[in-house]
């Protein structure tokens, strides 16, 4: 029989109504029988006296005369009850006066009492003692012996009838409990069969039947409300999983096109962590290096740059990742057959919502060519510039001859030519003074094309002053008066600046009217360069020719009325342009003429930044 | 007293002649036609004890085979010779070409296209010597 424990419940309320019925039932049968056999004795010991007394009192006369006849009638009333074994009349001295003996029963009389009045139960039955007496005077004795055949029938029929009881009752117990268990059981089974079902399909939609308002309806209703939220807790785990999925999907999309974008781009693309450890380098990168990515990844590309390069590309690299600023750099990277080619790198980072540095992007163009026809044309130019500063060097030494040795023999041999030697000779020195003096110009125009790469601060107004100080000449003889604001230092070379102030002071006193010449040169900041002015009181000039004075060789009048070379203004473009600047004039014919040039003040700021990075 | 014209243009020497003869200047020009020959008179002078070393030097930069400042440095180098002055004569306006001779302790004096201006050079070496105290 398995342990009551682990029985289905079902069995477990049969078992434990059956057993409680058939205990309550034995108990009350053993105590019944206990009972009745006891009360049954003590009744029948007063009922068997009763009888024994009355058949005493009835015997007096038949004892006083010895009638023996009686006395046996007497008894003979005692064969009514068949559990009477024996029963005699005794007198005094104890002889028989008359007995009864059941038939088929030993005809001893039984042991009077020596009381002579009592009931006891000896060992073949009860025996009954009564006096018979006579006006208070004992006469004899009655005796008679009960055998206890009617208490074994009774207990017998006493037995019977528990046992009958007990059998219906247990059979009423287990059809009751059949139908009483469903009550208890038939929830709880349901409720077995609701986990379970929830816990092999995993549907958190399905709910226990209440079937009663007890503990157990109370338990399906908390197991239910436990499933409801369960469900609920499942549902919007399953929305956050989807949710989640779709957004890796889109990050995956995300990844995918920029990956796409990036492999299809001509251009090397690369990324890299906020701390500059390169992440990703695109297809165009192994192929031109011919190196894996795990061989570059990280600080491995430092392996491909030109070392002329590296340091400074390190450091450029390094201050943007301190900085977040984005930042372009022209180097060399080493091809897969070990030729290295100039590329233009443009580096820049990508910020999160907070500000904060997420990645840097960087692209790598191959400049190669370009640069190559660059580092060509700069050449050419160069030498075409040193070509052009020579020739017309090495121009100057015979037209000057040409010049100086038409005026001697104009001088020394004046008598022997006629008028017309002397005018020809004329024209030759003139020709050969003023093609001296083109040609000068031509290389001061060459020479204009040359900057400095790092040109020193000068004091513009100590520049103004050398070139009024070269003009003194011309100033006086036109009598002109010549002003100037304070004047900032800017980043040119002198004789640049020098050249540009000189040509146009000296414009605006040959382009003078009948009025005393005023010229006024001022300078103001504009935006991030500064802005000279050189203003003048003179002839002006027509707007249609704004634009073509400062070309090379361009002059609005002939050189008999205003001498020059037309080279002066195409000088000053040239110079200003160089710088960065710009060179215009404004004016109406007759009103005055004020030419307008600019310069950058970026070499300012980048030699002030110098300073505040050492001095800091 | 002896003037070293180092000049490989004839007709700027014949000039320079005309200016110091203007001038009245007792100078004995000595004329060298390249660089190479003006840097034999300075050693010259420095390894013979009796030779004299030029009382002023006149030099052109573009000179053949080797160029005014090589002579002019190779000058200033010699122990004997190296308080001569000089005077830079040359075509050239170049401010480089300005500041290097003034770095080397030399005057400058740029050839003008014009008889008159040339013959200027006379004043400028009259000066040059009186303050020199050589007049």
């Amino acid at each position: 029989m398995p342990n009551l424990r682990d029985m289905p419940i079902k069995r477990k309320l049969m078992v434990i109504i059956l057993v409680t019925t058939t205990a309550a039932l034995l108990l009350a049968g053993i105590g019944i029988l206990v009972f009745d056999s006891v009360f049954f004795k003590a009744q029948l010991q007063n009922d068997l006296r009763a009888q024994a007394q009355i058949i005493a009192d009835n015997s007096t006369a038949a004892v006083s005369f010895e009638d023996e006849k009686s006395a046996t009638e007497m008894l003979g009333a005692l064969r009514e009850r068949p559990h009477i074994v024996s029963a005699c009349i005794s007198r005094t001295d104890g002889t028989i006066l008359a007995s009864y003996v059941r038939p088929g029963a030993p005809a001893d009389c039984p042991a009077a009492s020596p009381t002579g009045n009592d009931s006891v139960f000896a060992a073949d039955g009860l025996v009954v003692t009564r006096p018979i007496v006579l006006k208070d005077r004992r006469i004899g004795t009655m005796v008679l012996l009960y055998d206890l055949g009617e208490i074994d029938e009774r207990i017998k029929l006493f037995s019977g009838a528990v046992l009958a009881v007990m059998v219906v009752s247990s059979l009423l117990a287990f059809l009751l409990s059949s139908s009483l268990r469903e009550v208890i059981a038939t929830p709880i089974s349901q409720l077995v069969r609701a986990t379970k079902s929830v816990s092999e399909t995993g549907d958190y939609s399905i709910r226990a039947q209440k079937l009663s308002g007890d503990e157990l309806g109370l338990l399906v209703d908390r197991f239910n409300e436990m499933l409801a939220g369960v469900q609920s807790r499942d549902n919007d785990l399953k929305k956050a999983l989807l949710d989640r999925e779709a957004a890796i999907r889109e990050v995956d999309r995300e990844r995918q096109r920029f990956r796409f974008m990036a492999e299809s781009l001509p251009q090397k693309i690369f990324t890299a962590k906020p701390n500059g450890d390169v992440d990703y380098f695109n297809q165009q990168w192994l192929e031109f290096t011919g190196l894996t990515f795990e061989q570059i990844k990280d600080w491995g590309w430092t392996q491909f740059i030109h070392p002329d390069d590296l340091e400074e590309n390190l450091r450029t690299w390094k201050q943007a990742i301190a900085t977040g600023e984005p930042f372009r750099f022209e180097h060399r990277f080493r091809r897969a057959d070990g030729k290295f080619r100039w590329h233009l790198s443009h580096v820049h980072s990508m910020r999160d919502a907070d500000g904060n540095i997420s990645m840097w992007i960087g692209s790598n163009t191959d400049i190669h060519e370009q640069k190559e026809k660059e580092e060509d044309l700069q050449r050419a130019n160069d030498d075409l510039q040193q070509f052009a500063y020579s020739a017309s060097h090495d121009l100057q030494e015979p037209i000057r001859n040409v010049a100086v040795y038409s005026e001697l023999v104009a001088k020394r041999y004046h008598g022997v030519l006629d008028a017309d030697g002397q005018q020809f000779l004329g024209f030759l020195s003139e020709g050969g003074r003023r093609l001296a003096t083109l040609i000068s110009d031509l290389l001061a125009y060459t020479k204009a094309g040359m900057v400095e790469v790092n040109p020193a601060p000068v004091d513009s107004a100590a520049v103004l002053q050398h070139s009024l100080a070269s003009l003194a000449e011309a100033i006086r003889e036109s009598d002109a008066a010549v002003t100037y604001d304070a004047l900032p230092e800017v980043y040119m070379s002198e004789a640049h600046l020098q050249q540009v102030f000189q040509n146009l002071i000296s414009n605006a006193l040959k382009y003078r009217n009948q009025d005393q010449p005023r010229i006024h040169i001022s300078a103001i900041r504009n935006g991030s360069a500064w802005r000279f002015s050189v203003q003048d009181n003179g002839i002006g000039i027509d707007s249609q020719y704004k634009e073509r004075i400062f070309g090379v060789f361009k002059r609005l009048h002939n050189t008999h009325k205003y001498s020059g070379t037309g080279i002066g203004l195409a000088i000053c473009q040239r110079v200003v342009k160089r710088y960065g600047g710009q060179i215009w004039v404004e004016s109406e014919p007759g009103a005055g003429a004020t030419f307008f040039f600019t310069i950058p003040q970026y070499a300012q700021r980048v030699r002030a930044a110098a300073d505040e990075s050492s001095a800091g | 007293m002896n003037l070293l014209l180092a000049e490989d243009n004839l007709p700027d020497a014949l000039i320079v002649r005309e200016a110091i003869r203007a001038e009245n200047l007792p100078l004995e020009v000595h004329i060298a036609p390249d660089g190479e020959r003006a840097i034999e008179f300075i050693e010259s002078a420095e390894n013979d004890p009796n030779a004299p070393c030029p009382h002023v030097l006149l030099l052109d930069i573009n000179l053949p085979k080797a160029d005014g400042f090589e002579v002019l440095r190779r000058l200033r180098a010699s122990a004997k010779c190296k308080g001569v002055p000089v005077l830079v004569i040359s075509s050239s306006d170049s401010p480089a070409d300005r500041s290097q001779a003034a770095s080397l302790g030399a005057s400058y004096f740029r050839k003008p296209p014009s008889y008159e201006e040339f013959l200027k050079l006379g004043t400028v070496l009259k000066q040059m010597l009186k303050d020199r105290g050589l007049l």
